[in-house]
């Protein structure tokens, strides 16, 4: 089954035309989507300042990382779980979306950019815990997390766009 | 600017008093109230609202950047009012979260403000109709009266926080988070 015979069988079931032809579920899933989107952006934002080096800089990485993780990850599943109810409502729309595209590739790069962060420079966090600016990679990883997270709101917001 | 505020909370006890009239405009909309047309309707002659109509790329990038300035300032906010009332990193003071944040706070609520009012001049007539438009403007009037007069205070907690620290959370909370519900609901309704 290829991509778009699966958005297809998607958007043909019950499920999907049920969110779809909804007047009150469809507006709030959307609305809960974007308060995931402040909910889990304001901490990553957090996280990313330091390891850049332009905020909390007199405390240690590893201190304001675990602060603001566990709201990241329920922002984070709040964004998934509204996510992949709003795709399955409208997968051809999203299947034929460039920007929807752009949206997934910029989502699995800033997983990978995270996944190569934790497996790589955090580890050290010891040594560089109160290191202010932060070593060269812990930068670039933060650096490269705000990029990539401000890609997958604009590419996201494109996507209803129809342009 | 700040002659507005008095204004649109008098429409608000205006509309409070009124009774839905399924005949005419919507509830809540500007267009309850007729003395505001000529101003819609001067914006929307204005060459820059000509401008951005006769553009596909203008309102879709300004409006993307209101959105993401939006999640900025309502992010930002959520960290201080979830530590106001105890639920989340409390690891550090309200006092200390709100030095880290209010930059952050302050730029986005100007790049909310700037991106608004072109956002305003690309469609004013559809606002004017609009039963969320009133609203949000009367919401977003009390939350930044309230974020610059009241809320500063929080600055002062540490440790303990007293119950009107809470309280204000719950409005700050309310507050915003209305602006954004009716803002999003001027695309539905």
């Amino acid at each position: 089954m290829s991509i778009l015979e699966f958005c297809q069988w998607l958007q043909d079931g019950s499920i999907s035309t049920a969110i779809r032809e909804s007047t009150t579920f469809w507006p709030v899933l959307e609305g809960s989507h974007l308060l995931g989107m402040a909910l889990m952006m304001a901490p990553v934002m957090m996280y990313d300042f330091r390891l850049i080096g332009v905020r909390w800089k007199s405390e240690p990485v590893s201190k304001v990382k675990w602060s603001f993780l566990p709201l990241t990850f329920f922002g984070f599943t709040l964004m998934v779980t509204t996510g992949v109810l709003l795709f399955w409502s409208e997968p051809l729309k999203c299947y034929n979306s460039g920007y929807f595209r752009i949206k997934v590739v910029a989502l699995i790069l800033a997983g990978l950019n995270a996944l190569v962060f934790h497996s790589t420079i955090d580890r050290t966090t010891a040594q560089w815990d109160t290191a202010s600016p932060p070593p060269f990679r812990a930068r670039m990883a933060g650096m490269l997390s705000l990029t990539l997270w401000t890609a997958v709101i604009f590419a996201g917001r494109y996507t209803a766009y129809n342009l | 600017m700040l002659a507005l505020i008095p204004l649109l909370l008098t429409h608000a006890f205006r509309w409070a008093a009124q009774g839905a009239d399924p005949e005419g405009p919507a509830q809540f909309a500007f267009a309850q109230f007729p003395s505001w047309f000529p101003f819609f309707s001067w914006v929307d002659g204005t060459s820059m609202s000509l401008y951005i109509k006769g553009t596909t790329w203008v309102f879709p990038l300004v409006e993307t950047i209101h959105i993401l300035a939006l999640a900025a300032l309502l992010g930002s906010l959520f960290l201080i009012d979830l530590r106001l009332l105890g639920i989340a990193i409390r690891r550090w003071s309200p006092a200390q979260i709100v030095e880290q944040v209010h930059s952050l706070v302050n730029v986005s609520v100007v790049i909310i403000l700037i991106t608004g009012v072109i956002l305003f001049i690309a469609e004013p007539r559809k606002l004017f109709d609009s039963a969320a438009f009133g609203p949000k403007m009367i919401l977003l009037s009390l939350a930044i009266i309230f974020q610059y007069t009241l809320y500063p205070r929080v600055r002062s907690m540490q440790a303990h926080i007293p119950i009107w620290g809470r309280l204000m959370a719950l409005v700050s909370l309310g507050l915003w988070f209305g602006v954004a519900v009716c803002g999003r609901a001027i695309g539905f309704v």
